[in-house]
């Protein structure tokens, strides 16, 4: 008589839909041995089904919850500390051009503007407004920076927010 | 939109119980992975700490077609692998197909200490802890989790084939070497 072969029983025991069922019962009836073996596999089935990790408490969610708002708050202040530096290097070599006279932030404004013009005349008829008005290079970069600057302490308002509500 | 969708929509809104409920859904997974793969205690906790993390990190970019609990496993079995860094090849060098009985490490010492107990699950669990860690890793995720074939082998990174191999192997050998200590009865005194 051919016994079953281990790979079948524990096919049987799996449920698997390409066994045929009624032919490994035929044979489980009339054979001692594929019975034996056949017990030995439900034993280790019903007892891995029990085997058990210890699964973390709810500290452990608290301390993922809390590692994230660092490294997120981390984030987040990087990325100030690296606008913060942008803005002030580049504020600075403006000055320095300017100040050389490299760089003529009037006649930089109409070139552009006149090349833009169409596209975004409102915003440099408002760059001019504020040029003339501010009557000086320093100043209207003082004013250019001080607005992003603003913008970027917004920004990082609002993402300290979002971390907050994580 | 079922329930796991929202979930996800929830926490990339920012729900902090929202991300709290996907860890207390997930961390028995994550648990049994990290616990085959890894021996040292402290390991697991840090490890499994930063599975949740990077399951944070890279929520945005999961494809909601895609199963969640294999993905977070994957991330888990990666995070594994990434860990135990150039051992990560003694896992495999011990899974050939002429693996048997007789290649893995004697545990007389244990399994005599477990007649007194008469615990076939704690027998069992000491069995796979001294076998190549990925064949625990599927037993756990079969038999515990309640995963198919698919969605191990999409956690393991391998051919449905592979990971039914796999099992086949590993339940063979348990039977095997539990059947050479005991008798049949003597496993249904220790089962009961």
């Amino acid at each position: 008589m051919r016994h079953l072969s281990e790979e079948r029983i524990q096919e049987y025991l799996d449920s698997s839909p390409a066994l045929d069922r009624l032919e490994i019962e035929s044979h489980l009836l009339i054979c001692f041995e594929c019975r034996e073996k056949l017990e030995q596999y439900k034993e280790i089935y019903g007892s891995l089904s029990l085997d058990s990790v210890p699964v973390p408490d709810d500290s452990f969610n608290l301390n993922i919850l809390k590692e994230i708002e660092r490294l997120e708050y981390k984030k987040a202040s990087r990325k100030l500390i690296y606008t913060i530096s942008s803005l002030a290097t580049a504020a600075l070599a403006m000055i320095l051009l300017s100040l050389f006279g490299i760089l003529n932030w009037q006649a930089l404004l109409i070139s552009v503007k006149s090349v833009t013009a169409k596209l975004l005349s409102p915003v440099f008829d408002t760059a001019s407004l504020v040029t003339e008005k501010l009557n000086g290079n320093l100043e209207l970069l003082a004013f250019a920076a001080a607005a992003l600057l603003l913008f970027q302490l917004l920004d990082y308002g609002l993402v300290r927010h979002r971390i907050k509500r994580i | 939109m079922n329930d796991e969708h929202q979930l996800i929509r929830s926490i990339l809104e920012g729900d902090k119980k929202a991300f709290s409920e996907l860890i207390d859904r997930y961390k028995r997974l994550v648990s049994h992975i990290v616990f085959k793969m890894i021996k040292s205690n402290e390991d697991r906790q840090d490890l499994s700490q930063d599975v949740f993390i990077k399951v944070y990190q890279n929520l945005e970019e999961f494809n909601e077609d895609c199963n969640l609990s294999s993905w977070i496993g994957r991330i888990a079995y990666n995070a594994c692998l990434n860990h135990l860094g150039k051992k990560r090849a003694e896992l495999w060098d011990d899974i050939s197909p002429v693996l048997s009985i007789d290649t893995l490490p004697n545990s007389d010492r244990l399994l005599d200490e477990q007649i007194a107990t008469g615990d076939m699950a704690n027998r069992l669990r000491d069995e796979i802890s001294l076998m190549p860690a990925p064949y625990g890793v599927t037993i756990a995720l079969y038999h515990l989790d309640g995963l198919t074939y698919e969605e191990i082998a999409e956690v393991m990174g391998m051919p449905d084939g592979t990971v039914k191999s796999y099992l086949f192997r590993a339940r063979k050998l348990l039977r095997e070497r539990i059947e050479k200590k005991y008798k049949l009865e003597d496993w249904k005194q220790c089962g009961t």
